[in-house]
């Protein structure tokens, strides 16, 4: 039961994270495509706007990876990743990022933004935001 | 027996033990002591209140990391610090007891099993639960599951608390009144301890008032048991066991800096992570790292705990085993309207919740799907030679000189903290719970300018003074052996978290509270002659 409701958090973490309606369109279907309101917990502000949290993270990210500011670099970087192959889904084209992210985590691929300590690739679908 | 040293005229007293100092440690001796056919001598400063000018004997000077004013962190009257005590208890870790490579002057020259009989003594003094600190046991016995982490890094860990605090003062008054071999003299501070240099032997102490009225107790056992800066202060001003310059070093306190900040979805279930009482006993869940990873990083350890609002049930229990353990003892508790209230408020608030409609859904201090949870972190600090308690030249009300604190942290300390917060972020992503915000990295030479400490770091300590008189086996290495004797002398002692050589993470009342149980087995194997009475 408890793993359940641990599958929930994953989902509703990643619409936390608000990358995917970004992605679609840019070749990189997501899993979810909705965003929730939590984006404003980023910043602790009740006011920022889910997008406005996710540009921030975005642009954060790209402000210490300049290398990586262009759709092409982004895509690259993620299309690199060595679980990324596995994580695509050939019948829908989708590619489930959680392995991906969870992966990043356990290697500790990670970056800290605005103090949040998120996966590699969840800054870099939140700066394709922005690209 | 309890008698005022402003109001006797007695001149001089003769003891087997004299015990220096009527807070956790103290007390727990004297009564340890108490029936074992000895003339026990209990010397407490203060009285049964604090007052100032008893407190103020405790000011000194902070050159250091910036600290609170010396005087408030500790009391200095009957009962002692545990008059402003929170009540935590725990075990240090048998692994914490080891040397470890990465940290200098690590390792205690006894071990956990050691101390494991004296601790299982010390859950019954400061009246917590049974002695298992088991995460699983108490999460099966609360209902509530442990974070499903998986195969993680961390793992939960526990204290228990003594809920209400004990207040040593209270709470063994009337046995320290009652026991006929234990005299308690308040007012009695003592400002000279006489050694014969050529036998090592400690023959008598002056006592003296504030009204200056002076007072010698001679005795054949000596135990010094003031706290972890007043311990030192005592050595040194009476030039006793620093002949390794040791005495007032490696002070240890443990650290905590800016919060960090978990999102959890909602329905995570932490309820286990928030103090519960459990059959009883009162418990806190937190999480820490398995020691085999505090080994691979060659870090030191570190306690975070989730700061969650608790719930109308926890708060009821809380309140209700708070009235009823009163009631059994027969006392009316301090807070008593407030316990009273929280019952009536947590009752209703229960009845209410019943219906969905008029529910609190801010119960976990969040809104929407996910939830922000303060973060705390208690961090064990390395001994550090260079963190110390010397003698300063400002003069208290009795003419001895003040402590000049210097509190020092390392790189170690510094990044010990920090990667324990990157590797815990990485752990709750990895697990899918959650994400965490961990303060703004900091570069670790700041740490070494405490000016620069308070404006970017700033570490608070938690009133924990540990160290300052170290037990090593090695008298070069330390001020007391594993006996806790001081090096040099053949009846002088510690008690306290001054001899501790590495600190933890945990709280370390509990700890004090075992060691002072061991000393006094070891104290009356001394008196072999004597028979209990």
């Amino acid at each position: 039961m408890f793993r359940g409701k641990t599958n929930a958090s994953r989902r509703r973490l990643l619409q936390y994270l608000g990358a995917t309606s970004v992605l679609t369109g840019l070749g990189i279907p997501a899993v979810q495509a909705a965003r929730g309101p939590e984006l404003a917990h980023v910043f602790g502000d009740s006011q920022a706007s889910p997008s406005a949290s996710l540009r921030a993270l975005g642009e954060a990210y790209l402000r210490e990876h300049p290398a990586e500011r262009s759709k092409h670099a982004l895509l690259s970087a993620i299309k690199g990743h060595p679980a990324f192959a596995a994580c695509r889904k050939e019948t829908t084209q989708e590619t489930d990022y959680r392995t991906m992210i969870q992966e990043d985590f356990a290697v500790e691929n990670t970056v800290a933004l605005h103090g949040w300590v998120l996966s590699r690739t969840e800054a870099r679908l939140a700066a394709l935001a922005i690209v | 027996m309890f008698i005022d040293a402003r109001a006797t005229d007695q001149k001089k007293i003769e003891s087997d033990i004299c015990i220096v100092g009527a807070g956790a440690a103290g007390i727990t001796l004297a009564l340890a002591l108490s029936g074992k056919n000895l003339r026990i001598i209990l010397l407490e400063s203060g009285g049964f209140e604090p007052e100032p000018d008893t407190q103020a004997l405790y000011t000194g000077a902070n050159t250091g990391v910036p600290y609170y004013p010396l005087e408030s962190t500790r009391l200095r009257y009957f009962g002692g610090t545990t008059g402003h005590w929170g009540g935590a208890c725990w075990p240090l870790q048998a692994h914490e007891f080891e040397r470890r490579d990465w940290v200098p002057h690590s390792g205690w020259p006894i071990t956990r099993e050691d101390l494991n009989p004296y601790y299982v003594k010390a859950q019954e003094t400061c009246e917590v639960g049974p002695f298992n600190y088991d995460a699983e046991h108490w999460s099966e016995a609360s209902d509530q599951p442990e974070l499903p982490l998986g195969d993680s890094r961390l793992l939960t860990s526990i204290y228990q608390s003594s809920a209400p605090p004990t207040r040593f003062g209270s709470r063994y008054r009337e046995d320290i009144d009652q026991a006929g071999d234990i005299r308690a003299l308040l007012h009695a501070n003592v400002t000279q301890i006489h050694r014969d240099p050529l036998s090592q032997t400690v023959q008598h102490v002056t006592t003296r008032t504030l009204e200056g009225k002076t007072l010698t107790v001679n005795s054949r056992l000596f135990v010094i048991a003031t706290g972890g800066m007043e311990n030192p202060r005592l050595l040194l001003l009476n030039d006793i066991g620093n002949q390794h310059d040791q005495v007032g070093r490696y002070f240890m306190e443990h650290i905590g800096i800016p919060k960090a900040t978990l999102l959890l979805a909602k329905d995570v279930n932490t309820l286990f992570y928030k103090r519960t009482s459990i059959n009883g006993t009162d418990i806190r869940a937190g999480l820490s790292l398995r020691p085999e990873v505090i080994k691979k990083e060659q870090i030191l350890n570190t306690w975070i705990g989730f700061q969650l609002k608790a719930t109308p049930q926890s708060r009821l229990a809380h309140s209700v085993d708070t009235l009823k353990s009163s009631i059994m003892n027969g006392d009316i508790p301090d807070d008593f309207v407030h316990h009273l209230k929280t019952v009536l408020r947590s009752m209703r608030q229960i009845y209410r919740d019943r219906d969905p409609a008029e529910s609190d859904d801010d119960e976990l201090g969040g809104t929407g799907e996910l939830v922000e949870i303060p973060v705390g972190q208690q961090s064990e600090q390395s001994p550090n030679p260079l963190s110390r308690v010397t003698l300063g030249d400002q003069l208290d009300a009795l003419g001895q000189r003040k402590i000049v604190f210097d509190w020092r942290l390392t790189e170690l300390d510094y990044y010990s903290i920090r990667r324990t917060q990157e590797i815990t972020a990485a752990e709750i992503g990895k697990s899918d719970l959650g994400r965490m915000k961990i303060p703004n990295p900091k570069e670790p030479e700041v740490w070494q300018h405490p000016q620069r400490i308070s404006e970017l770091a700033q570490p608070q300590g938690a009133f924990h003074h540990m160290g300052t008189t170290r037990m090593s086996t090695d008298p070069q290495h330390g001020v007391v052996d594993s006996d806790c004797k001081v090096h040099g002398t053949k009846n002088l002692y510690m008690a306290g978290s001054s001899v501790f050589p590495t600190c933890g993470y945990q709280n370390p009342t509990l700890t004090i509270v075992a060691m002072a149980h061991r000393l006094a087995e070891h104290l009356a194997a001394q008196f072999p002659e004597q028979e209990p009475t």
